[in-house]
């Protein structure tokens, strides 16, 4: 199958059994790959009510039809499981070269099942598959077994690894690939890590087929001069997702202290410039990326070497802390990437926690003697530390912010910053209701990547609650996604400008099938119909409920900043919903109507 | 004419890699490239590139005379000539002589640019 | 005098339709009220190739780029129903 590898591996890992299967053309042409792949699998493989981190979860590890092709941005994989930080469905994508190196071995897909007897690593090299014995690495950090694996097996293999949070069931635990880079959010790393599967380790010395040889290298070769030729490519390209940092700040969208507010008055610290002349040692791309937005540093303060700081991570362990020197963020994403914690909910557990010391909700009882004060960066690496070990006041951050708003009681979950379970990712969005309806409605809970809609607040009116705004969550939930189902980045397009009738384009000419823009677009919105339904099928009740934001939305307007004042109120949170179902064609509660899933073509899939 | 590389502008993307096997062998297969990226991390967290300066090592070492030099004054493995005893990889002092299971005879660089008109950061430049 | 290039990217087109030439001794919050740019659409200042706040003083012969929240990345929703 043109641009396809062919061979799915199902690695039974109770019995040590591992079967390749080819893959299946329905859903090649149905769900594209990636994220739809991960979608349909989860949906039709796994029995209602499964338990997160029992045998009968299912880890899939997928690649795209563009995955491994010379496109930019081609290394994007998806990891997907039901989470365990919230119960319902999750994906999370990493860049890197897996999904490249995984191809080239002949696959598109793992798909992990059951519970290992003991501590294992996949080694595949083209056809030679096998579960190798892994105690040896149990319990060290992700980037010391990434690099002893390298040694061990040869630089060509690409590894992706969990580090000891993960074995311990810190439920935002990540997967680590590159020395840095992660599928970070909603827990894929601790379904990994609870079916005591180490590592992956892949090579490959095959060649993926495509459809039309010649039209593929034609738009592929517009495709990288139109990225070189960007304006925006200089800049991007230096500064990668920190140069926004100061902008976010200036909007009063950076959140700080636990996003009590959206502004940090030391915001400077943590400047992309300053970052990048102070720690970046070197730019590092994922495969296929001419406009690499991935920063080798070196913090010569606390002497370790980390990818990153960027956006996400400057804002949740940077000003959500109110930590502002880019070095003492630097270590505390060094310790994120050795335990294997995902640096956004991380940042919020500690932000959370210190909150509530701040209102006295917790003492120095319940912190084991520890000063939970914002800004203090000793603090924060301890937090990190006792979170990724399970102890004290750690193991009760471990289970995320909604767990722990549960513990402490008094009033704390109106600030728990979460929606669904999982903790939200580097926006306040009190003065800016597309974003706030985009972290409302996310299919894994509170994060961006699905819709990143405030520019849009911004360019058509913060204050605005709109039809149009609805539409734009909407049809960012479809095009953002859909390079999840590609297996490419999105940041071409969204970063440099990259036009995205590129993608229709190339996909036709490897794949040999014609589909329009539009026609993709609805296999995306297929997509994100079955993993509402996966969450309507494994969470009793679900529905309208578990799309309204923290209570502090309403309740509590930004205390300082450019948005000083503003909240969003309970009336246009509803209005909001009422919209996007509508638009959705879903039901008042949120749930798909039945003419939705047969214009899909998932009524018989999906009975709800 | 020499290919040359500017290691600390790398940025290990690899699209050199797939380009010279799409130009050279028409596939998608960067095990199949002409050039060479290692990375190196975490530490000191670096890319090293490898290409060819066409020393003329490898012909020197030939025991069957089949590495000339095309016009471009580029060294070639004529794949015809070879018997495949790999003196040539061996003796190259960049790595640069490769082999892939799928072909007998290793080969190397020809000069053909395409690589340097994928790299991004301009890691790789013609002299 | 030397005077300032300002070069607008991407949407920021829609403000500035060209590359224009400023005056320097202004800060670039100023340069962009004057050339009724919104700030906050402006993700990225870079002057000379480096990173610089908005509240950065314009030198002479100073290269200013002005890079937008979003690059590219115009939707359908802008043409359907901004119109």
């Amino acid at each position: 199958m043109n641009a396809y590898a062919g061979t799915v591996l199902r690695v039974d890992l109770a019995r040590g059994k591992i079967t390749k299967e080819s893959l299946n053309l329905e859903l090649a042409r149905g769900y594209l790959g990636g994220r739809g792949f991960a979608a349909s699998i989860l949906y039709q493989e796994l029995e209602k009510g499964t338990d997160p981190l029992g045998p009968g979860n299912k880890l899939i590890v997928a690649t795209g039809p563009l995955s491994g092709l010379l496109i930019p941005g081609a290394g994007k994989t998806t990891f997907a499981a039901k989470s365990p930080a919230t119960g319902g469905y999750a994906d999370s994508s990493v860049g890197g070269h897996l999904c490249a190196e995984m191809k080239y071995a002949g696959y598109d897909a793992f798909i992990f099942e059951g519970i290992s007897p003991q501590p294992v690593y996949l080694f595949v090299d083209d056809e030679e598959v096998e579960l190798r014995e892994a105690s040896r690495y149990w319990g060290q950090g992700s980037i010391s077994v990434e690099k002893v694996l390298k040694e061990e097996l040869g630089e060509e293999f690409q590894i992706a690894t969990i580090g000891p949070a993960a074995e311990r069931g810190v439920v935002y635990s990540c997967v680590s690939h590159d020395f840095g880079r992660q599928a970070g959010r909603a827990g894929v790393g601790t379904v990994m890590g609870a079916k005591r599967l180490k590592a992956i380790a892949v090579r490959g010395t095959k060649s993926i087929p495509v459809a039309d040889l010649d039209e593929y290298r034609r738009i592929s070769r517009q495709m990288y001069d139109a990225c070189r030729a960007s304006e925006a490519w200089e800049s991007w390209t230096r500064l990668g997702t920190s140069g926004v940092n100061m902008w976010s700040d200036e909007v009063g969208s950076f959140p700080t202290r636990n996003f009590q507010s959206g502004a940090f008055e030391k915001a400077e610290g943590l400047a992309g410039e300053l970052m990048r002349e102070r720690i970046v040692v070197t730019d590092k791309a994922c495969f296929g990326c001419s406009s690499p937005c991935g920063k080798w540093s070196h913090s010569k303060k606390h002497g370790v070497r980390v990818e990153g700081p960027e956006y996400e991570t400057a804002a949740l362990l940077g000003a959500n802390v109110a930590l502002s020197d880019i070095e003492d963020v630097a270590y505390a994403n060094y310790l994120c990437d050795e335990y294997g914690l995902d640096t956004i909910s991380a940042g919020n557990a500690i932000a959370f926690a210190m909150e509530c010391f701040e209102k006295g909700i917790i003492t120095t009882e319940e912190t084991d003697g520890l000063e939970l004060n914002f800004g203090q960066a000793k603090v924060v690496f301890a937090l990190l530390e006792k979170i990724a070990k399970r102890e004290g006041i750690g193991d009760i951050l471990a289970q995320g912010v909604k767990h722990a708003a549960r513990v402490w009681g008094k009033g704390s979950s109106d600030f728990a910053v979460q929606v669904k379970g999982l903790e939200m990712s580097g926006y306040e969005s009190r003065n800016a209701p597309a974003m706030l309806l985009s972290y409302m409605t996310a299919d894994v809970g509170a994060h961006h990547n699905r819709s990143w809609a405030i520019t849009y607040d911004l360019e058509v009116g913060r204050d605005k609650v709109t039809e149009d705004k609805a539409a734009k969550v909407i049809e960012l939930q479809h095009i953002r996604p859909l390079f999840d189902c590609l297996g490419c980045c999105r940041l071409q397009w969204v970063e440099l400008g990259l036009d995205l009738g590129y993608y229709a384009a190339v996909l036709k000419a490897v794949t040999g099938v014609d589909r329009s823009w539009d026609d993709l677009l609805k296999i995306s919105e297929r997509v994100w119909n079955l993993t509402r339904a996966f969450w309507v099928r494994e969470v009793e009740g679900f529905g309208r409920e578990w799309d309204y934001p923290p209570a502090r939305t309403w309740k509590e307007p930004v205390i300082s900043g450019p948005t000083k004042g503003k909240f969003v109120s309970r009336e246009d949170v509803e209005k909001l919903l009422d919209m996007y179902y509508a638009q959705r064609g879903w039901d008042k509660n949120g749930i798909p109507t039945r003419e939705k899933l047969e214009e899909l073509g998932l009524s018989d899939l999906v009975k709800i | 004419m020499y290919l040359r590389a500017d290691s600390s502008k790398c940025s290990g993307c690899r699209a050199c890699l797939l380009a010279c096997s799409l130009y050279h062998f028409a596939e998608n297969n960067p095990k199949k490239a002409r050039l060479a990226i290692t990375p190196h991390f975490p530490n000191p967290g670096t890319y090293e590139v490898r290409t060819c300066t066409q020393c003329g090592e490898c012909a020197e070492v030939c025991p069957v005379d089949c590495i000339p030099r095309d016009e471009k004054g580029a060294y070639y493995i004529d794949a015809e000539e070879c018997i495949a005893c790999m003196a040539c990889v061996d003796a190259c002092p960049e790595g640069v002589i490769f082999v892939h299971p799928d072909y007998e005879a290793p080969f190397q660089c020809d000069l053909c640019e395409e690589c340097v008109s994928y790299c991004g950061p301009g890691a790789l430049y013609i002299e | 005098m030397k005077r300032v290039k300002v070069v607008p990217v991407g949407m920021l087109k829609n403000y500035l339709s060209e590359t224009v030439r400023a005056n320097p001794a202004q800060t670039v919050h100023q340069l962009l009220d004057g050339l009724g740019i919104p700030a906050d659409l402006v993700a990225v200042v870079m002057v000379n190739g480096r990173q610089e706040p908005k509240s950065y003083l314009l030198q002479e012969g100073d290269q200013v780029k002005l890079v937008p929240l979003v690059g590219g990345g115009q939707t359908l929703v802008e043409e359907r129903m901004l119109k």
